[in-house]
């Protein structure tokens, strides 16, 4: 008697519980999205949706052309919808790997896009996001038969030369929640159409605090841990891979000073031949010096910006809670950059 | 002779003891096998010109050259028994005129008639009521031994147990010479009087175990013992179950591995297979060729056979929770060629799936029912042509295809044909389950499978033994690797051993 009512109860929370799974589609009739761009134009939100190119089946079936869908409504959900309305297929965005956000939405403010991937069943936290300096629709149909798919997961991996800076609507939206700003990489479009990376935007929850490119680039690459992939190009023809990065974070007290220490393993591939020790470590003082430029300049903008998106002072409030002062460390102190370089051991 | 059922037609089914009430006499015995065609009496004088008397056999049952030299013959020749009468001449045949390993003297009619069924002859003295010699020249007419054709051996024994129990004791006996090899004989059905023998090691096999096997096999009370499942169903605690409780093997090797275990075994006539109890989970797992093989070698076999049982009971439920609810969770190019694969199938996926299971079903049956030279055409038609027919004409998708394929041989890796077609079962139902509620209908899919496995009990010994406290006793050795055998010093503590070491 007591087992079957233990199974009668089990059975109306099984029962209750299937009320809210998601219903079943059908795949062969859905068109599965893997480019998201949205901009802001004239006072609405473009939604421009992208499958990039679609497989070939089982059997060989023949490969399709992407199917871009695009919509302007007032609304982001609106747009949305009206995309997912304008194709013959069913349209699935659970696929969406890839988010543009076009230069005036960010600048307006792009948490409304960011928090959709937190509601919105199908999307998901995962995609990568970019910023794209320019329209988010003309990044997402460039690319042709491929679609822009295939390059964007170039750049966001770092394959093919390309330092692999990407960031996902998950991380951006931590930061933005913990940090009050991110850091989002930034694209785009030469003349033929190809995306290119360029340098990095800093969002704030209300909008764009500003774009960091060059050598400003370079060293957000370098404080973030990333930019293994990069060559260095110095003087005499000679160029130096970077194979590996990592940073650390040292307080000194006494001047209130927060001080990024980062070093950096490099590789000499072009112009190494024959060199001395002398040399070599002449070279490794010309790479030290040119990265602290980059790094203390990307510094100084933060700091002026008191953009703390690296969530500087908050992780040394975590190491030195009682030494580093209230919660304005990032603002009060004075930031600084130190980096040593090494060449990585051959062989 | 008429239609109408007897009263007692109507009645439980009530015991007979004895059987046949008759008080013995020649007369007797041959009203009791009127109308049987079979049965043959012949009368002769002792010496040739001293008393008469009538032998009785069942053509077919008794061997004619036995009967001839045996009995007739002596009979008919010794010059001793001419002048012999009554009571003189019984004690000269019982004491050693007759070429008989054994005669044996019966006064009730029942051991008289089953003697004549299992072979004897019957030898009634003119003028001597109530008594009769019975002295077997049994037949031997039988199936020679084969091959274990569902177990087949790469590296071992490769004889396989006949229809004739006293052949497959002696099999087992040839293995496990130790007298402490017991076997009881049980005669069971009422119209199939079949000798069913327990088998067990004693010192080694739990004696409650025995005594639970015996009384269950005594009190079976039915017509007759013409398949396994006979036996099967009237010895295991649960039938609502489509997991096997009980083992079974062709190979008298694993029976008697099985009985070293400290596992009771059940051989009955007519059945070229032994029983082995209790049957715990990871005996379907096992083959004969296990403890042949290179630990590591038979470890990886055994991992190979676990997750091939997963394989062929989640896949089918899998795709359809995949494809049908969580299409997410496939990788993207995965699910750009399913898409492509399946934009011109009419069909939904569910169906598709099911559909496809069904046809599976359909073709191994087929190919079952047939000889095998055509089960072999049928396979290759309704596999190749009609499969790749209908991926074709887009009635199905080729993932499907593919996935359906997948479980289906998965399943061929079950050494237990019992255990495989469990696994088929519950597919179907998980299947169903998962076109209901995706991933989550799967997952409560699973906790009801192993709800439902954890409840089992042989017994005593819970079904899930090897990989679970329940019998609180300690597990022998691991279950799903095999160690080398010199590290295998433990007999399985679930099974309730007397002797939990195995060696030194």
């Amino acid at each position: 008697m007591r087992r079957r009512t233990w199974l009668l109860l089990a059975l109306l929370g099984l029962g209750m519980a299937w009320g809210g799974l998601p219903r079943g589609r059908e795949m062969g009739s859905m068109a599965l999205i893997r480019t998201l761009g949205v901009d802001w134009e004239d006072g609405q939100y473009v939604v421009t949706a992208s499958t990039g190119r679609r497989a070939r089946g089982f059997q060989g079936e023949e490969a399709m052309e992407p199917l871009i869908l695009s919509a302007r409504r007032d609304t982001l959900s609106a747009a949305l919808a009206a995309v997912a309305a304008g194709s013959e297929q069913e349209v699935y965005f659970g696929y969406v790997d890839q988010l543009l956000l076009g230069r005036e939405l960010a600048e307006r403010g792009a948490l409304p896009v960011l928090e959709r991937f937190i509601g919105e069943e199908e999307l998901g936290l995962g995609a990568q996001v970019w910023l794209i300096c320019g329209q988010a629709k003309a990044a997402v149909t460039c690319g042709g038969e491929e679609g822009a798919e295939p390059r964007l997961t170039v750049l966001a991996k770092g394959e093919e030369g390309s330092a692999g800076f990407g960031r996902t609507v998950g991380a951006v939206l931590t930061d933005l929640n913990e940090n009050g700003c991110a850091y989002v990489p930034a694209l785009e479009q030469d003349q033929r159409g190809l995306l290119w990376e360029k340098g990095c935007g800093i969002l704030e929850a209300d909008g764009l605090r500003g774009w960091l490119f060059g050598a400003q680039a370079q060293g957000m690459k370098l404080l973030t841990g990333g930019g293994a992939g990069d060559v260095i190009e110095l003087a005499g023809g000679r160029a130096a891979e970077i194979v590996g990065v990592r940073t650390g974070l040292t307080w000194d007290e006494d001047s209130r000073t927060m001080v990024v220490r980062c070093r950096i393993a490099l590789r000499l591939t072009e112009g190494g031949a024959g060199l001395a020790q002398e040399e070599r470590e002449a070279l490794l003082r010309q790479i030290e010096t040119l990265e602290e430029e980059r790094i203390g300049g990307t510094l100084r903008t933060l700091s002026n910006w008191k953009s703390d998106c690296l969530g500087l002072g908050r992780r040394l409030r975590a190491e030195h809670p009682f030494r580093t002062g209230g919660k304005d460390v990032f603002s009060n102190s004075t930031l600084r950059g130190a980096v040593q370089a090494v060449w990585e051991p051959s062989g | 002779m008429s239609g109408e059922p007897t009263p007692q037609a109507e009645q439980p089914h009530p015991r007979k003891t004895p059987r046949l009430k008759q008080r013995l006499s020649l007369e007797a015995l041959t009203q009791v096998f009127s109308d049987c065609a079979d049965f043959s009496a012949r009368q002769l004088r002792l010496g040739g010109t001293g008393q008469v008397v009538t032998v009785c056999w069942l053509e077919g049952m008794a061997k004619t050259e036995r009967l001839n030299d045996y009995v007739f013959r002596p009979l008919a020749q010794d010059r001793r028994l001419e002048a012999a009468q009554g009571e003189a001449a019984l004690a000269l045949l019982v004491q050693g005129t007759l070429y008989a390993q054994k005669v044996k003297v019966e006064r009730e009619m029942d051991p008289v008639a089953q003697g004549l069924i299992g072979g004897s002859c019957a030898l009634f003295l003119q003028g001597e009521k109530e008594r009769a010699l019975v002295i077997p020249v049994p037949t031997e007419e039988k199936r020679s031994i084969g091959q274990p054709e569902n177990e087949p051996s790469l590296k071992g024994a490769r004889d396989s147990f006949a229809e004739s129990v006293r052949t497959n004791t002696s099999l087992v006996r040839r293995r496990l010479r130790a007298p402490e090899l017991k076997i009881v004989e049980c005669v069971a059905g009422r119209q199939s009087l079949t000798p069913v023998d327990i088998l067990w090691l004693e010192g080694i096999a739990d004696p409650d175990t025995v005594d639970k096997v015996r009384r269950r096999i005594e009190d079976m009370d039915i017509d007759g013992i013409q398949a396994a499942g006979n036996i099967e169903e009237y010895v295991i605690d649960r039938v609502d179950t489509p997991f096997p409780l009980i083992c079974y093997t062709q190979r008298p090797d694993r029976f008697c591995q099985g009985l070293l275990e400290g596992r009771v075994g059940i051989l009955c006539d007519g059945l070229a297979l032994g029983h082995l109890l209790p049957g715990t989970i990871d005996q379907f797992f096992k083959t004969g060729q296990d403890r042949a093989y290179h630990w590591l070698v038979a470890s990886m076999l055994s991992c190979v056979r676990y997750l091939c049982a997963v394989i062929t009971l989640l896949v089918p439920g899998l795709y359809i929770a995949l494809v049908t609810y969580h299409p997410e969770a496939i990788p993207v190019k995965l699910a750009l060629s399913i898409v492509s694969a399946k934009q011109e199938v009419p069909f939904s996926t569910v169906f598709e799936v099911l559909i496809m299971l069904v046809a599976f079903e359909i073709l191994q049956e087929a190919g079952l029912r047939l000889p095998s030279t055509i089960g072999a055409t049928v396979s290759i038609l309704g596999g190749l042509v009609v499969g790749n027919a209908a991926v074709d004409a887009r009635i199905v998708s080729p993932a499907v295809l593919i996935a359906v394929a997948i479980a289906g041989i998965a399943g061929y890796t079950m050494p237990s044909q019992d255990f495989s077609g469990a696994l088929r079962l519950w597919r179907f139902l998980l299947a169903v389950l998962a076109s209901l509620g995706g991933l989550f209908g799967l997952g409560a899919g699973c906790v009801l499978l192993l709800y439902h496995l954890a409840g089992l009990e042989t017994f005593g010994v819970p079904y899930l033994a090897p990989f679970t406290s329940g019998a609180r006793r300690r597990c022998g050795h691991p279950t799903v690797f095999r160690l080398p055998l010199r590290e295998m010093k433990w007999r399985d503590g679930a099974l309730h051993s007397r002797n939990r070491r195995n060696q030194r």
